[in-house]
């Protein structure tokens, strides 16, 4: 049904030429699912993106077809391509919440695509989207349909996108990491549904994702990218089961899985456990029945009641939530940025540290990383300029960066080497505790295959204790000796 | 995403400014002729080699008044935006960081002092102090203050709670290092730019209470009289409006390109 | 709701400031206003006579207090140099200078949208690069300057009219318009062209976002997506701008209504300033600053009601 040949583009911009698709060749059958995987700047979105139409001025195709059902997409016009989208290709994406228009009703965005392609009175398009929108299982649609975007959830807003797309019944699904930016039960729903409408309607998917277990569960056919080109191809159980190249198999390698580590080995071990270890591990936080408080103009609430819990040198703890459990209140908490607690935190070691989410927020973006690294030791005082940069470089060298980064600016660092600069900079303080809010959530799989190998060789090497925050559940079973969560304003190890 | 093709809004304004000011300056120390000498057989000459700007109503040279005239508008400026945003980053950087009681109360005022456009606080007050150059300045560079102090406020506030500002905070950096050495350089882009609208609001400002009759007072040449002026020779001689306008509009048009080509070039932080 | 009470309260602690940084400013100034209407030929026993009588011995608070309230009630004071009561002296003045407001904000609005938009559907053409070049030469030259090329040009070149020629409205509705149009013009184009700006770069940031790229997969053209899609997100960066725009306006009019001869507001503010006819000047700013502040909390709330919708973004 779908026939993509010998497709090749390009960027151009200032000159500058940089491929994008070198060559790319696949086959899509009618009612078959097929997932691309590579990771960012692999060229599985642009490919994506040209077979819809949607590519950017800036991409030139340098040649290459698409044929859907017999006609080419790349030599029609565009007001033909413009009767094929919405009509034959439906398209949902990352980002559900920006991918909707913020202003617009929800049933009237699900309507418009009934308004562009066909005749149907009135009542017919009414009728017609509720009827999608009970195809992806959104309960009330009469009340949905006069609710702006923000007023639903994650999920909610993903299903009315796949509503609006499978409106007029398209012929080919292209979803383009539709899960990413939902927690793990959300994506399993839409998961589901995706294959509920791949069966029920017939409709070919192509799937689009960086997440190799979502592609497992969901594809029948994987295609592997890598900058530009398809690496390997094969059904799922043949990708999985015997990778053929060495690049899928460290993307399998990477993923994180639940079952990568004896779980019933140290995750139950309690703070009594741990302290009659061999070693007598020296405490690096305590806090003591911890109430704390949100302030909301005149009203107080309880985010956090009687918690308490103790962190010691050298292991990494999990803590994890849901959104809204307190999670971000008892880091506050932790780091002396929420004053307004009852209840003692102890640190026994120096100010604790932290690394954030967003690699891109947490370097000021007018200072040199050496200037960021040696802020610290400026404020303890007491060091020359030439100790403060041998101890800046020596740094930079144990979180294995080159020395030469000293003189650069962080918008010169790619997502991983910022983050690890982050991380550099929490160890100038001496510190021997590192709060670590989402730290990988931002990368891409190589990369925090390698951020993990790093947080756990200072884990061992240094005796740096991490509270490892995330909603990866799986990162977290991985990576962490032990896991907090936070429910219902307590905290259960 | 960055637009197609490069911004020429800095060299450009930068350009045209470096001009404009050069002119000026050089207006301070040398003008072809006595900016005040009559002479009652060059009465509305239009623009010749001898007088490249022509003669106005009483033959004086429009050239020598415009270089004079612009003289007192850029001095009258600059002290705005130096007494404005002098107070106006200091405040703002105050309220925007601690915020609290103290934010509330100076921003009220500040919405308050915003209530009247600036000319009109100007006027009031001239109205009560009076006229004259250094009045115009004080009176400008006051109802300048809310402005700024509002840009900046916004600024602080937004960078307070960015990481790398409450990493410096878990590092121990003091409060004052944190305002002036961690936040203050990241928004030098902004200010600047704002510094340069705020540059041709006061120039334009002054120009328009001079024109009033209002701001600067003779013997002090000034471009908002000579328009004033001009209208009764409009019919007779034109030029005594196009020169001076056009100069003004010159001197705003590079100041406030300038600012712009700062946003586009340094701006953004990334 | 709440947010409309919290608004109005703000609104009104703010008035109360400036009625008193005005008022009390106005106590600043030297010289007695009893003096001043008597004239050098007063006796002081008349001076002291009229002090009494304009209540200039009592204590200032109680001053204050009446001033206020007299004001709410529409009784702004005497004029020192008219021997009339202020508001029959600006009352048939607001007219005109409301007038002209209206008009010039209805030219920035309708200018600046339809320049925007086509400057984007044609972003980096030809259309949008001298659409730039334009603007950025007609941000920066001031109103009355334009009003006295106006002048030049349409009055005494052209002769489509007479220059100081207003037209009363009472006499002549059509003439009236007419003759407001170019003023107008002349206080609308420089904030058009910063409107257009912004409202350009805001459209383009929104081009930018996903919502855009959904609209076109499901086949909408350019023009449609521009028009029903992110026009209506583009503009919400601007309508804070538009907002302050009424104060810019009131300002430049000021100085327009001088250009052109046209009897409003702004003209007898800038005569009672040079005749220092205090409480006219009093007034009339305490006029504009209400006007301001009510129209920007107008806004403000007009703003949250619009943004209400992405305020989780």
């Amino acid at each position: 049904m779908l026939n993509v040949e010998h497709l090749s583009i390009h960027f151009e911009e200032r000159g500058k030429r940089e491929d994008a698709v070198k060559n790319v060749s696949f086959q899509l059958a009618d009612g078959e699912i097929l997932g691309i995987v590579g990771e960012s700047g692999s060229g599985k979105t642009m490919t994506a993106l040209t077979i819809a139409g949607l590519k950017k001025p800036y991409a030139v195709i340098d040649g290459g077809s698409v044929w859907l059902d017999g006609m080419d997409l790349l030599k029609l016009d565009d007001a033909q391509m413009r009767s094929v989208q919405g009509a034959q290709i439906g398209m949902i994406f990352q980002e559900p919440m920006s991918a909707l228009n913020p202003t617009m009703k929800i049933g009237k965005q699900l309507e418009e695509v009934l308004i562009l392609h066909t005749k149907l009175s009135k009542e017919e398009r009414r009728n017609k989207v509720f009827a999608a929108m009970e195809d992806v299982e959104l309960r009330n649609p009469g009340e949905l349909y006069d609710k702006y975007p923000h007023e639903l959830s994650g999920g909610m807003r993903q299903r009315a996108m796949l509503a609006a797309a499978i409106v007029c019944r398209p012929k080919l699904l292209i979803a383009d990491e539709p899960t990413t930016a939902l927690d793990v039960q959300t994506q399993d729903g839409i998961l589901e549904l995706l294959k509920k409408l791949n069966q029920k309607y017939g409709m070919s998917i192509l799937f689009i994702s960086h997440n190799l277990r979502v592609v497992e569960k969901l594809c029948g056919r994987v295609l592997v990218m890598k900058s530009g080109e398809v690496v390997e191809e094969g059904s799922v159980e043949g990708i999985f089961g015997n990778p053929q190249t060495e690049y899928t198999k460290e993307l399998i390698a990477a993923i994180p899985t639940a079952c990568g580590k004896n779980e019933g080995d140290k995750s139950t071990v309690d703070e009594a456990g741990m302290e009659k270890d061999m070693w007598e591990p020296r405490k690096v936080l305590e806090v003591r029945n911890l109430n704390a408080y949100y302030r909301e103009g005149r009203a107080r609430r309880q985010i956090l009641q009687d918690v308490s819990f103790a962190l010691y040198e050298g292991e990494i703890v999990g803590l994890v939530g849901e959104s809204g459990s307190g999670k971000t209140t008892l880091c506050k908490c932790v780091l002396g940025l929420l004053k307004d607690y009852e209840g003692e935190v102890i640190h026994h070691t120096k100010r604790p540290q932290m690394i954030f989410q967003d690699p891109y927020g947490s370097l000021n973006p007018r200072k040199t990383i050496g200037w960021i690294l040696e802020e610290p030791l400026k404020v303890q005082g007491g060091f020359t300029k030439e100790e403060r940069k041998r101890k800046a470089e020596e740094m930079l060298e144990r979180v294995h960066l080159p020395k030469e980064f000293y003189k650069r600016y962080p918008r010169e660092l790619s997502g991983g080497q910022r983050q690890r600069v982050s991380i550099a900079t929490a160890l100038m303080t001496g510190t021997k505790f590192i709060l670590a809010d989402e730290p990988l959530s931002a990368l891409d799989v190589t990369v925090q295959a390698q951020m993990i190998a790093l947080l756990k060789e200072l884990q061992e090497k240094e005796k740096i204790c991490y509270l490892f925050v995330s909603h990866d559940l799986d990162v977290v079973h991985m990576l962490c000796d032990r896991v907090l969560r936070v429910e219902k304003k307590q905290v259960t190890v | 995403m960055k637009y197609k093709g490069r911004s020429y809004n800095f060299t450009l304004g930068l350009g045209i400014t470096v001009f404009m000011v050069a002119l000026i300056l050089l207006g301070f120390l040398w003008t072809p002729y006595d900016p005040d000498a009559m002479q009652g057989s060059l009465k509305l000459n239009a623009p010749s080699l001898l007088h490249l700007f022509g003669t106005d109503q009483f033959g004086r040279d429009i050239l020598s008044r415009v270089l004079v005239g612009a003289g007192s508008t850029l001095v009258i400026a600059v002290g705005t935006i130096v007494i404005g945003g002098a107070i106006g980053v200091i405040l703002g950087a105050v309220c925007g960081y601690f915020g609290g009681w103290l934010d509330e109360g100076v921003m009220r005022i500040c919405d308050a002092l915003a209530a009247f456009p600036s000319v009109l606080l100007a006027l009031v007050i001239i109205s009560i102090a009076g006229s004259g150059k250094y009045k115009v300045m004080a009176a400008l560079g006051i109802a300048f203050i809310p402005s700024f102090a509002r840009i900046v406020r916004g600024e602080f506030m937004r960078l307070r709670e960015s990481d790398f500002v409450i990493s410096a905070r878990l590092v121990g950096v003091s409060t004052p290092r944190i305002l002036f050495v961690h936040i203050l350089p990241n928004i030098l882009p902004s200010l600047l730019s704002s510094l340069a609208i705020g540059f041709n609001n006061a120039a334009l400002a002054e120009a328009g209470l001079s024109y009033l009759g209002i701001g600067v007072q003779p013997p002090d040449a000034s471009l908002g009289r000579m328009l004033s002026e001009s209208q009764t020779y409009l019919a007779s001689g034109v030029w005594c409006a196009i020169f001076p306008g056009i100069f003004l509009v010159l001197l705003v048009l590079g100041v406030g390109l300038l600012g712009e080509g700062i946003l586009d070039r340094f701006g953004g932080g990334r | 709701m709440k947010y409309v009470t919290k608004k109005i309260l703000g609104l009104i602690i703010t008035l109360l400031i400036v009625s008193m940084l005005t008022f009390f400013a106005f106590e600043l100034i030297p010289g007695d206003p009893a003096r001043s209407i008597l004239g050098t030929d007063g006796t002081s026993e008349q001076v002291q006579a009229l002090r009494e009588e304009m209540g200039l011995n009592r204590p200032l608070p109680q001053r204050y207090g009446e001033w206020v309230l007299d004001f709410l009630h529409g009784d702004m004071g005497n004029s020192y140099y008219y021997q009339k009561s202020v508001q029959d002296l600006i009352g048939d003045r607001i007219p005109i200078t409301v007038t002209m407001t209206l008009l010039s904000f209805s030219m920035i609005l309708l200018l600046s949208v339809a320049v925007s938009i086509f400057s984007v559907r044609y972003a980096n053409r030809l259309f949008d690069r001298i659409f730039l070049i334009v603007d950025q030469v007609t941000m920066s030259v001031p109103p009355f300057f334009i009003g006295i090329i106006f002048t030049a040009v349409f009055g005494l070149a052209f002769h489509w009219f007479t220059p100081g020629g207003y037209v009363s409205y009472e006499k002549d509705m059509g003439g009236f318009i007419g003759y407001l149009i170019l003023p107008s013009l002349a206080i609308a184009l420089p904030r058009a062209a910063m409107a257009a700006k912004l409202l350009r770069s805001s459209l383009l940031d929104e081009m930018q976002k996903d919502y855009v790229r959904t609209a076109y997969s499901r086949g909408n053209g350019p023009w449609r997506v521009l028009l029903r899609h992110v026009l209506g997100n583009g503009i919400l960066p601007v309508v804070t701008f538009l907002g302050m725009t009424a104060a810019d306006i009131i300002a430049n009019s000021i100085v327009v209504e001088q250009v052109f001869g046209i009897p409003g507001v702004g003209r007898m503010l800038i005569s009672s300033i040079s005749k220092r006819d205090y409480p006219v000047v009093e007034a009339i700013i305490v006029l504009i600053a209400v006007v301001t502040l009510v129209l920007n909390t107008l806004v403000d709330v007009l703003y949250k009601k619009l943004d209400k919708r992405i305020e989780l973004i």
